[in-house]
């Protein structure tokens, strides 16, 4: 077993020195990998969905709830402004993926993500399902996340321009603020759970009450009902939800039990869609897209082509 | 195995056999150090976010992040809004019919009695107005308080019959009224 793979399985307390461990050293490819994973997502979270935006100028002012910097606003805007804020996002979010200017891409996506968003969670609600999203997505604004896998990169190699190296502390930080953030979002949910309702939210019936009122709204769920309507199961859900969340961050000190937190949570939005109807495949996608390691599976790949490609002529001689 | 003019600093001919050296120690040249309004946009940011998080403050998109954090209860509460005619009829709201924006009853009904009375009768109204563009006559609008016992509900695909307590009436012109 190597160096790294031993490490892998060990605790790394390193964490708890935070201006060594964010600031240690990275690869490019990851950044970059988590660039183009979390603008593509937003490019097609606001796409793929342009009538819940454009809806929101249908809403009579007596309606509108704003919340944060919304309160600014008397009412929803008009139409033509969240088309225009619409179209610019899905362009920009485009481009920063692609990371065609990608510096000044980013952030004009992401602040049109944010005043989309911002309307959306102005009806009385807040809405969380985008949240974790823009929150890593502010984390790469100030950093070097198009000097590889972008037209930017591209464009600098044809001019002649130096390669930038593929690990340097530049290229680290990010990454690992954005995994605290995500670490830190279902802690929070975790422990808020925990605040408001103790652990009754777990031994109690309340994951039942959830459970058939989320039916209900759906005129009827078989999957929400039969999990309803064995209270053994609705805890063993419940404390498993718990669990999850409240201990995610030692994914950020233990490498190997991201096997467990990453499809945990990712298993857990499943759960909620499948049996309330809720769709948080943006948080989901989002804990998927900062924990992959994408540089090593794209190094992994590459030996496997490499490897074949090497066995072909070997295969045509015999 | 590299050849000669690859060989690097760090791998000299004679260790060719042996694992690369790890790079001596020493401070990280200029270009590789990360400065020092990196650090602080870092630290503020991750103290901002865990303060929101911690403290549930709402200053959006920095949350509070309270997901199903409270109690549910068997003895469900909700609200039911009715539009009645100039005879009484009453006709339940299908708010699914309304705008996606509009469609939100209990997210409504949770600020409601805190709105100012002219605030109050602007929702009704609001509500009403719609009602109107389906082809109905509007007179009013009569909001209840809806009570369902969740311990029924085992084993049946829906709820049992909720109880209606009337809670506030919207006349058209005279304002909302708590009954």
């Amino acid at each position: 077993m190597s160096r790294v793979s031993r490490e892998y399985f060990r605790l790394d307390l390193g964490v708890l020195r935070p201006d060594r461990w964010f600031f240690q050293s990275g690869s490019a490819r990851t950044l970059a990998a988590v660039r183009i994973g979390l603008c593509a997502l937003l490019a097609l979270r606001v796409g793929l969905r342009p009538s819940l935006y454009l809806d929101l100028s249908q809403q009579e002012a007596s309606l509108f709830r704003p919340l944060s910097w919304a309160k600014l606003f008397d009412h929803m805007p008009s139409r033509g402004v969240l088309l225009a804020a619409l179209i610019v996002c899905v362009i920009a979010a485009a481009c920063a993926a692609a990371g065609f200017k990608g510096r000044i891409a980013l952030p004009i996506a992401w602040v049109a993500g944010v005043f989309l968003n911002g309307f959306l969670t102005s009806q009385g609600k807040v809405v969380h399902n985008d949240v974790l999203l823009l929150l890593c997505m502010f984390v790469l604004i100030p950093a070097r996340h198009s000097d590889a896998w972008s037209v930017d990169a591209w464009l600098a190699r044809r001019r002649g321009a130096p390669a930038p190296p593929d690990e340097s502390v530049r290229y680290g930080w990010p990454v690992r603020t954005a995994m605290v953030v995500v670490a830190f979002t279902y802690c929070i949910t975790g422990l808020h759970k925990l605040q408001y309702t103790g652990l009754d939210w777990a031994s109690s019936d309340n994951l039942r009450w959830v459970l058939y009122t989320a039916s209900d709204s759906q005129n009827g769920n078989s999957l929400g009902l039969f999990i309803a309507d064995h209270p053994l199961l609705s805890h063993l859900f419940a404390w498993a939800t718990l669990f999850v969340e409240c201990t995610f961050p030692l994914a950020l000190i233990w490498p190997v039990s991201r096997w467990f937190y990453v499809p945990g949570v990712v298993g857990m939005h499943a759960g909620i869609y499948a049996t309330m109807h809720l769709n948080y495949v943006a948080m989901a996608s989002t804990v998927i897209i900062v924990y992959v390691n994408w540089a090593w599976i794209a190094d992994a790949y590459a030996r496997r082509r490499e490897a074949r490609r090497r066995l072909q002529p070997a295969i045509a001689r015999t | 195995m590299p050849d000669a003019q690859s060989t690097s600093r760090l791998e000299a001919p004679a260790q060719r056999d042996q694992p690369p050296q790890e790079p001596p120690p020493g401070p990280p040249s200029p270009r590789d150090r990360v400065p020092a309004w990196t650090r602080g946009f870092v630290a503020l940011y991750l103290i901002a976010f865990l303060i929101c998080g911690v403290f549930a403050i709402e200053a959006w998109p920095l949350t509070g992040w309270r997901l199903f954090s409270h109690p549910r209860r068997a003895n469900l509460y909700g609200w039911r809004a009715y539009t009645f005619d100039p005879r009484g009829h009453e006709t339940k709201i299908d708010f699914a019919r309304f705008p996606r924006a509009d469609r939100h009853l209990p997210l409504i009904m949770q600020t409601y009695a805190r709105l100012s009375p002219a605030r109050k009768d602007a929702v009704c109204r609001a509500w009403a107005n719609r009602v109107r563009g389906f082809g109905l006559q509007v007179a009013g609008v009569k909001i209840y308080r809806a009570h369902v016992n969740l311990r029924l509900h085992r084993y049946h695909r829906h709820a049992a019959p909720a109880r209606l307590t009337l809670f506030y009436v919207c006349a058209d012109g005279k304002g909302a009224r708590r009954v």
